[in-house]
C-alpha cells in the first residue's frame, strides 16, 4: 500500500514538472551539387570573324581581323563566390603573334596569346587574346572590381585585374570588392576577343581554311 | 533557377507552421520561446570549404543561433533538444553526415553562469559537472546552474553553435540535393 501511495506521489510530481513546456523547431538547410554556377556565353560560345579573302591580307606582315565580342554569363543557384579560368585548347603552332584591340590595347606576351589552329599544311595560323571588358561587369545588378590571383597552393593575394586573360588554368579571375571576392547569383560581361593571322606568304594556304581557336572556360569556386 | 523556386515555397511552409507552433505553446505555458533564425540555410556545402578534414569527414563552416526564452514568472528551466539522431547523438544531416551542436554563453536574466546537463526532464538535477559551454545531443538538455542546483530566473539565453560534419562519401552526388535536420527545442520548467 505504502508503495503504491510512493509511486502516485512520484508520478504527479513529474507531472507537474511536465506542465509547463514551451517548443519550437530549428530548422536546418544545406546544398550539395556537383556544380553550383553554370557558365553561358552567347552565341553558342562561337566568336565569328567571318570570311576573310586572302587576297585583302598582307603577304607580308601580320594581320590584324580586329575585335568581336562574346558574352559570358554565370549564374549560380545561390550566392556564390565564384571565379573562372581559361585554357586554350588548340596551342599547337601558336605563332604568338601580338594582338590588338579596338581600344588600342596590345597584347604581345605569350600567356595572353592563344592559337588559332593550323593549316593543311601545319602552319600555325594567327593568334587571338581575350580581354575582359571591365566596364561591362555587371554582378548581381551592380559593377564590381574585376580582380584576379594564381590558382595554386599559394596563390597570393587579389589584384585588380586589367582584364588580359591568361592561359593554362593558372590564373582566376573574380569579381568583388576592394580585392576581396564577392558572392554573387549572377554575373555578365563582355569578352573581347582580337585576333591576328600570320601573312598569307607563310600561310600559303590555297583553300579555304578556318580559324580553329578554342578555349575552355571553367570555373573556379573560391 | 527551378530549385530556387522550391526552397522559397519550403521556407513559407516552415513560417506558417512556426506561426501555429507559437500559439500552442503559450496555451500550454506562459513562456515564449524565440530563435534568432528558426531557418538556417547553410548554402552550398562545397569540400574545399571545410574548414578541417580527417578521417573521411569534413567539418564544415559552423552557424550561431541565439536562444531565447522568456516566462512571465521566475522559475527553474531547462531546455531539450531531440531530433532524428544517429548512433553517437549527432542530428542526422543527410544520409551519412550529422550536425554537431554546442551551447555556450549561457545567461539567465541578464547574468552569466555555467551549465549542466540533465538527461531527466522531470528533475533538474545535474548530470555531470557545471561548464561553460557543452556538446549537446539527442534528448539532452542545458540548464544554468549555481553549484549544483538550477538556477530560477525569467529570462534565459544561450547561443546554440551548429556545426555540419560531413562524411566525405556525402559530397558525391550525381544532382543537385538538399540536406534537412530539424532539432526540436523544448523547454521543461518547474511550474
Amino acid at each position: 500500500m505504502n508503495k503504491l501511495l510512493f509511486a502516485t506521489l512520484l508520478t504527479m510530481a513529474t507531472s507537474s514538472a511536465f506542465a509547463g513546456e514551451t517548443s519550437t523547431t530549428l530548422k536546418v538547410q544545406g546544398t550539395l551539387t556537383t556544380s553550383a554556377c553554370t557558365p553561358t556565353l552567347s552565341n553558342g560560345g562561337i566568336v565569328d570573324f567571318g570570311t576573310i579573302q586572302v587576297s585583302s591580307l598582307s603577304s607580308t606582315q601580320p594581320n590584324s581581323l580586329g575585335q568581336k565580342d562574346i558574352s559570358l554569363s554565370i549564374t549560380c543557384d545561390s550566392a556564390t563566390k565564384v571565379g573562372f579560368t581559361v585554357i586554350s585548347n588548340h596551342e599547337e603552332g601558336n605563332p604568338y603573334n601580338s594582338v590588338e584591340f579596338s581600344n588600342g590595347n596590345v597584347v604581345t606576351n605569350h600567356d595572353n596569346l592563344f592559337g588559332l589552329g593550323k593549316t593543311a599544311e601545319n602552319i600555325g595560323i594567327g593568334s587571338y587574346g581575350v580581354w575582359v571588358d571591365a566596364s561591362s561587369i555587371n554582378v548581381d545588378g551592380s559593377t564590381a572590381q574585376l580582380m584576379s590571383r594564381g590558382t595554386g597552393s599559394n596563390p597570393g593575394d587579389w589584384n585588380t585585374s586589367m582584364g588580359v586573360l591568361r592561359g593554362s588554368d593558372s590564373i582566376v579571375t573574380s569579381f568583388g570588392s576592394f580585392n576581396e571576392p564577392v558572392a554573387f547569383n549572377s554575373a555578365t560581361f563582355s569578352l573581347e576577343v582580337a585576333a591576328t593571322v600570320q601573312p598569307t606568304d607563310t600561310l600559303a594556304i590555297t583553300d579555304t581554311t578556318s580559324l580553329d581557336g578554342e578555349m575552355t572556360i571553367s570555373l573556379f569556386y573560391l | 533557377m527551378r530549385t530556387f523556386s522550391r526552397i522559397t515555397t519550403i521556407g513559407a511552409l516552415a513560417v506558417i507552421s512556426s506561426f501555429m507552433a507559437v500559439p500552442a505553446s503559450f496555451a500550454n505555458s506562459d513562456c515564449q520561446m524565440t530563435l534568432s533564425q528558426p531557418e538556417v540555410d547553410l548554402q552550398v556545402l562545397r569540400q574545399d570549404e571545410a574548414v578541417k578534414t580527417g578521417q573521411g569527414w569534413s567539418v564544415m563552416q559552423e552557424k550561431d543561433i541565439n536562444v531565447n526564452v522568456f516566462c512571465t514568472t521566475p522559475r527553474k528551466m531547462a531546455v531539450f533538444f531531440h531530433g532524428n539522431a544517429g548512433d553517437k547523438g549527432y542530428f542526422r544531416f543527410g544520409s551519412q553526415s550529422g550536425l554537431s551542436g554546442k551551447v555556450s554563453q549561457l545567461m539567465v536574466d541578464g547574468q552569466h553562469y555555467p551549465m549542466a546537463k540533465t538527461v531527466n526532464p522531470g528533475s533538474f538535477l545535474p548530470d555531470g559537472s557545471a561548464t561553460e559551454e557543452l556538446l549537446v545531443h539527442n534528448r539532452e538538455g542545458i540548464m544554468a546552474v549555481n553549484g549544483n542546483s538550477a538556477v530560477q530566473g525569467q529570462q534565459m539565453n544561450f547561443r546554440l553553435t551548429l556545426t555540419p560534419v560531413l562524411k566525405e562519401s556525402e559530397f558525391k552526388v550525381s544532382d543537385r540535393t538538399t540536406l534537412t535536420s530539424d532539432i526540436g527545442l523544448v523547454m521543461i520548467d518547474d511550474q
